[in-house]
């Protein structure tokens, strides 16, 4: 490495005696123009567009693939070397679409932004473009011949910075070359590792991400949909990776940096990034809930040590709710130095996860061992305590509140019989064992709605021995219910009827003997929110069951704290920074937005907890790096059989086995399997790393 | 050193001497070449045939001098059936060790596989060369293969400083057609055209690479006055673009580029300043492409715009082909002299044949859509072509011998057309 002068247009430049002219000019914010070169890739000189005149040499050359020379006079402009440059445009869009507006990349396109820079049209070369098919076969990548050009970025991405190498140029029938698929394979059976590394080089259109794969957005953020679709932003292709390469505490430390519930999530997270998983359209999700169960059954609490805890700030405060949110809130606010007390009505902590979410699919065990930690970092559970006033918990001392009390009041709809002693709530009927509510079971119970809660109290009271049927207002397939939830629901013997509104609940001398139900034909919601129906004529029927449950949603009760604010919906208003109308009261959770997942009530506290620390005079800093750093290998390679690798996921203990206990039902993948899944993983988190190419109007000197 | 002065130039070093190439690094391996594009010449299998063992001695002399130990032999897998001579050979003069033959199916990976950083490659010829210089009284030579319009075509050894048409003459015997030599192109597919003016030139590396042509690959083919040369350039350009590997624009797209305008002078579709932007393409491209195959590619259009412009000219602008052989400035017809009324061709697709047994048959021009089947069918070579002059003929079939001879006379009714608008 030794450093000579160079002159680029009259500038003299220091420069690095093994980087080509381009890099050098490239440092020095010249622009030269480009196309078959990129930061990332080696130079083959094929565009001939970065042409140079050099002193001392008859022909040009090309900036790309020459080295600097001590004393080197190189000048990048000149007609002539416009003329050339040109010429090898007009060449390249003879064969090329000619409309630029049609295309997907129009105005995001290095070959049209160079059209622009250097002035080009085609009109006086014969048109050499012979048309083929746009290929769209596959679920993630549209590739467009007609617009490809054969800078053969993408080949030198996929062979030499992954090291999949299965694209390549060839030639067609008639001789002519082209940028093909090894053999001519579908991507898919070439072995593709789908990694998006040839679309990210691309500088035209012809290399294309399937519409609706990717959100619009910050790219860096979009192109990692799983992380980016995480509420809590759990860095998911990260943990991922350490679980192939068989380094589970540092996956579960990944999992730990945005979450304290790894192992409730493990079991009953909704998978927000399995949904945006790239790899669902080719075969499959990758299986991350299962994977993160797996690793969070297998940590070791490493991360521990690396974890923060701040000095006392002397500052108290009250969180009320144990749920998910509230908890984590505390969890962050205890390790922020602050005194911190949460307030739980029930006699167990945990909110929905110890009581709500039945045991078959979190044992309370599990939740219980979680919130351990939460206790160790020193949050105070006082459990068994209702707060019956905001104002009288101030006067305690409390220096903030946090209202995470959830949604957990079961709504019945007001329909005749509503009120029968055999008809209970959702809630109520799920935590029944908890409050010591004496509940008597029936042989035929009806369900009435069609969410995961009304799955909950369906599996729950079959494990209890009733016939059990869901009734529900939405078609097959609209429920709102997990897929595999409804699944696992028929093969305990569950029915299900779909589209069906309630009339009334029939009796028989108070004694429920059944669901009166209307078919619906469709349903939807007006502008003022209020639910349309349609209803089929003469569908009056009767459903037979002897005990109702209503599973029909839940709102939060509120009674206690009248001097919040609401919204319309009846939930608890606050502003960006989670305060409520009330001076030091924040809220969070489901209580604010309305019942929803667990991972968006963590979400939400990691923010709220953050906000509190700021009020009360913090950084609000939250954020702690508790893996290690994980080198990213570029260099995949190719993996026979990738594409069509099966997924495996957690498995149920069989239907018998199950039925007739609350026993946790589903058994986690093993070391192999998840290994195996983990390697499914398309790793795109991989693309962000590739240089964003700069356009010409981006550079100082053009 | 034995080699100390020599001043032999290698196969593929454009005439540059083998001395400058040894002394230029420290090879460590020696890759000899038996390598040929077989649709161009079997220069390969004629030194196969008659030089393996001057060609070992080559090889011994280049082992001995720069002391290398590896010895890689390509041979193409069209000259399969001398790999087990060839080791035989070798093992006699080499011994067991030290030496692999590699037979080349796939060029392209061939390629990427031989020219490695220290891998000195030469062609198994210039091997020949080399063990010949050390008699002292060696003229140089250089086989080459004749092809074309010639009496005697084939493979012949040719001393270096003979000219074109000494060639062409004593080897060749001559061009075999009772035409005249329109021009003759040196260097295979990439090779540049001579006019039979420049015959005298020698054929010495210098002077043809003057004319921007090389001599590696040593075909000298000749064509006679009839050759169209717009067509003839057509037929080079797609061929050569065919060729190309592909990396880099000028090379993939301008050849092909350059067959698409001169098709287009064929089919009556050229431009104005089709020529001046063939010649801009060739030029950039002589200079602009990566490699030497894409800075030849162009040479033989290249060449043939600026000796035959003329030619060119005529096709663009005024849509004239004078050999006939571009069928869209020349209509078919069926001699009348010549018809034997046999209805051979009568089986045309697009029914512009009338006819009858024992009649002269007639060709609707209207109808015609010049496939040029019946031309190929006939065998009395009864259908020709016409150009801007119509030949006298039947206007209905007529029983054979019953035309007129007279007012028939082709050559003098398009001769007249030509020198007609020479002097406008």
């Amino acid at each position: 490495m030794s450093n000579i002068k160079i002159t680029i247009d009259g500038m003299e430049l220091c420069a690095d005696e093994t980087k080509t002219v381009m890099q050098v000019a490239e440092e020095a914010d010249i622009y030269i123009p480009h196309l078959c070169h990129h930061k990332d890739l080696h130079d083959v000189g094929g565009c001939r567009l970065c042409v140079v005149d050099i002193q001392g040499k008859e022909e040009a050359q090309t900036a790309c693939t020459t080295k600097v020379q001590p004393g080197m006079i190189v000048k990048t402009k000149s007609e002539k070397l416009d003329e050339m440059r040109r010429l090898s445009m007009e060449l390249m869009l003879a064969n090329h679409v000619d409309d630029c507006t049609t295309c997907p990349k129009y105005l995001k396109c290095e070959l049209q932004s160079l059209i622009q820079y250097l002035g080009v049209s085609t009109s006086r070369l014969r048109r050499t473009l012979n048309a083929v098919t746009v290929d769209t076969g596959n679920p993630l990548i549209v590739r467009d011949l007609n617009r490809c050009v054969a800078c053969g970025r993408c080949v030198r991405a996929c062979r030499d910075i992954r090291g999949v190498g299965i694209l390549e140029f060839a030639k067609n029938e008639e001789e002519r070359t082209y940028v093909g698929v090894k053999d001519n394979l579908t991507l898919e059976n070439a072995n593709c590792r789908f990694c998006g590394a040839c679309v990210e080089v691309c500088p035209t259109g012809a290399l294309q991400d399937k519409a609706g794969v990717f959100k619009e957005g910050n790219r860096n953020d979009v192109l990692v949909p799983c992380k980016n679709e995480c509420p809590a932003g759990i860095n998911v292709p990260k943990y991922v990776r350490f679980i192939k390469e068989g380094n589970y505490d540092e996956a579960a430390a990944v999992i730990r940096e945005k979450a304290p519930f790894p192992k409730s999530l493990g079991l009953v997270c909704m998978r927000f990034c399995e949904s945006a998983c790239k790899r669902s359209g080719l075969n499959g999700a990758v299986s991350i809930r299962d994977l993160k169960r797996f690793a969070s059954e297998v940590d070791s609490y490493k991360w521990k040590e690396r974890a923060f805890k701040k000095e006392s700030t002397n500052k108290k405060v009250a969180v009320i709710g144990s749920g998910p949110a509230g908890l984590t809130a505390a969890y962050y606010l205890a390790k922020l130095g602050h005194a911190v007390d949460v307030y739980e009505k029930l006699p167990v902590a945990g909110g929905m996860l110890s009581a709500g979410i039945p045991d078959y699919r979190l044992p309370r065990e599990i939740v219980e061992s979680e919130i351990d930690l939460i206790r160790e970092v020193g949050v105070n559970i006082l459990t068994n305590h209702k707060v019956d006033s905001i104002a009288k918990l101030k006067d305690q001392g409390y220096d903030a509140v946090l209202v995470a009390v959830g949604t957990d009041k079961g709504v019945r709809i007001p329909i005749p019989g509503a009120n029968l002693k055999d008809v209970h709530v959702n809630i109520d009927f799920l935590r029944k064992d908890v409050t010591h509510l004496d509940i008597e079971m029936k042989k035929t119970v009806a369900v009435l709605g069609g969410g995961n809660v009304a799955f909950d109290c369906a599996r729950t009271a079959k494990r209890l021995g009733s016939e059990v049927i869901v009734v529900c207002l939405e078609g097959e397939g609209k429920m709102t219910a997990s897929p595999e939830e409804i699944e696992e629901a028929r093969e305990e013997g569950i029915q299900i009827y779909n589209n069906r509104t309630f009339v009334k609940v029939d009796e028989n001398d108070g004694k429920v003997t059944g669901i009166v139900c209307r078919e619906v034909e469709d349903f939807h919601f007006d502008e003022n929110k209020k639910l349309v129906l349609n209803i089929k004529e003469d569908s009056e029927h009767t459903i037979p069951a002897e005990m109702i449950i209503f599973a029909t949603g839940q709102k939060a009760d509120l009674d206690s704290f009248g001097e919040l604010e609401l919204s319309q919906r009846g939930l608890v208003s606050i502003n960006d920074s989670y305060h409520t109308n009330i001076e030091g009261v924040f809220a969070v959770g489901d209580a604010v937005t309305g019942t929803a997942s667990v991972i968006q009530g963590i979400a939400g506290a990691r923010k709220a907890a953050s906000n509190i620390d700021i009020y009360l005079g913090g950084d609000g800093a939250i954020e702690e790096e508790l893996s290690v750093e994980q080198p990213l290998d570029p260099n995949i390679g190719l993996e026979e059989g990738f594409s069509h690798k099966e997924c495996s996921h957690y498995s149920c203990v069989p239907v018998e086995e199950r039925i007739h206990n609350f026993d946790l039902m589903t058994v986690g993948l093993d070391q192999e399997s998840a290994k195996c899944e983990a390697s499914r993983c398309l790793q795109c988190d991989l693309r962000p790393k590739l240089t964003k190419m700069k356009f010409w109007t981006e550079y100082k000197v053009k | 050193m034995l080699l100390e002065n020599s001043t032999l130039c290698g196969h593929g070093l454009k005439g540059h001497s083998i001395r400058n190439r040894w002394n230029n690094k420290e090879w460590n391996e020696l890759a000899c070449l038996f390598i040929e594009d077989e649709k161009q010449s079997e220069n390969v299998r004629y030194l196969l045939e008659r030089y393996q063992k001057e060609i070992c001695n080559g090889i011994i002399i280049c082992k001995k001098e720069l002391h290398i130990n590896t010895i890689k032999i390509y041979i193409s897998d069209c000259y399969k059936e001398y790999v087990g001579q060839l080791k035989e050979q070798i093992k006699q003069q080499l011994g067991e060790l030290g030496y692999e033959i590699i037979v080349v199916t796939n060029k392209k990976h061939f390629e990427k596989e031989v020219f490695q950083e220290l891998t000195l490659v030469h062609h198994a010829e210039t091997m020949l060369a080399l063990s010949r210089s050390l008699n002292k009284d060696d003229i140089p030579h250089k086989v080459i293969t004749i092809s074309g319009d010639v009496k005697n075509p084939g493979i012949y050894e040719i001393p270096y400083g003979i000219t074109l048409r000494q060639i062409i003459d004593e080897y060749g015997k001559g061009i075999k057609s009772d035409k005249e030599i329109k021009f003759v192109q040196v260097g295979g597919n990439t090779g540049a055209v001579f006019t039979e003016e420049e015959l005298d030139t020698t054929f010495e590396y210098e002077n043809l690479m003057g004319y921007g042509t090389m001599i590696e690959t040593a075909k000298i083919e000749v064509f006679p006055s009839d050759t169209c040369i717009v067509q003839w350039a057509v037929d080079k350009m797609l061929y050569n673009s065919k060729e190309t590997c592909g990396k880099c624009v000028y090379c993939r797209e301008g050849i092909y580029q350059l067959y698409k305008i001169m098709k287009d002078a064929t089919e009556g579709k050229g431009r104005d300043g089709d020529i001046e932007l063939s010649i801009e393409l060739s030029e950039t491209m002589k200079t602009g492409t990566l490699c030497d195959f894409g800075k030849s590619a162009s040479n033989p259009l290249y060449t043939s715009l600026h000796k035959f412009r003329d030619e060119f000219d005529k096709h663009i602008d005024r849509k004239v082909c004078a050999t006939l052989s571009c069928l869209a400035y020349a209509n078919l017809y069926i001699d009348p002299n010549a018809c034997d009324g046999c209805g051979a061709c009568m089986d045309c697709p697009e029914k512009a044949i009338k006819g009858g047994e024992k009649l002269i048959h007639v060709i609707d021009v209207k109808a015609c859509e010049k496939c040029g089947r019946c031309e190929a069918i006939c065998s009395k070579k009864a259908v020709k072509r016409y150009g801007s002059i119509k030949p006298q003929l039947p206007t209905e079939p007529v029983e054979v011998g019953s035309f007129a001879a007279g007012g028939l006379d082709e050559k003098k009714g398009l001769g007249l057309g030509r020198r007609r608008r020479k002097s406008e």
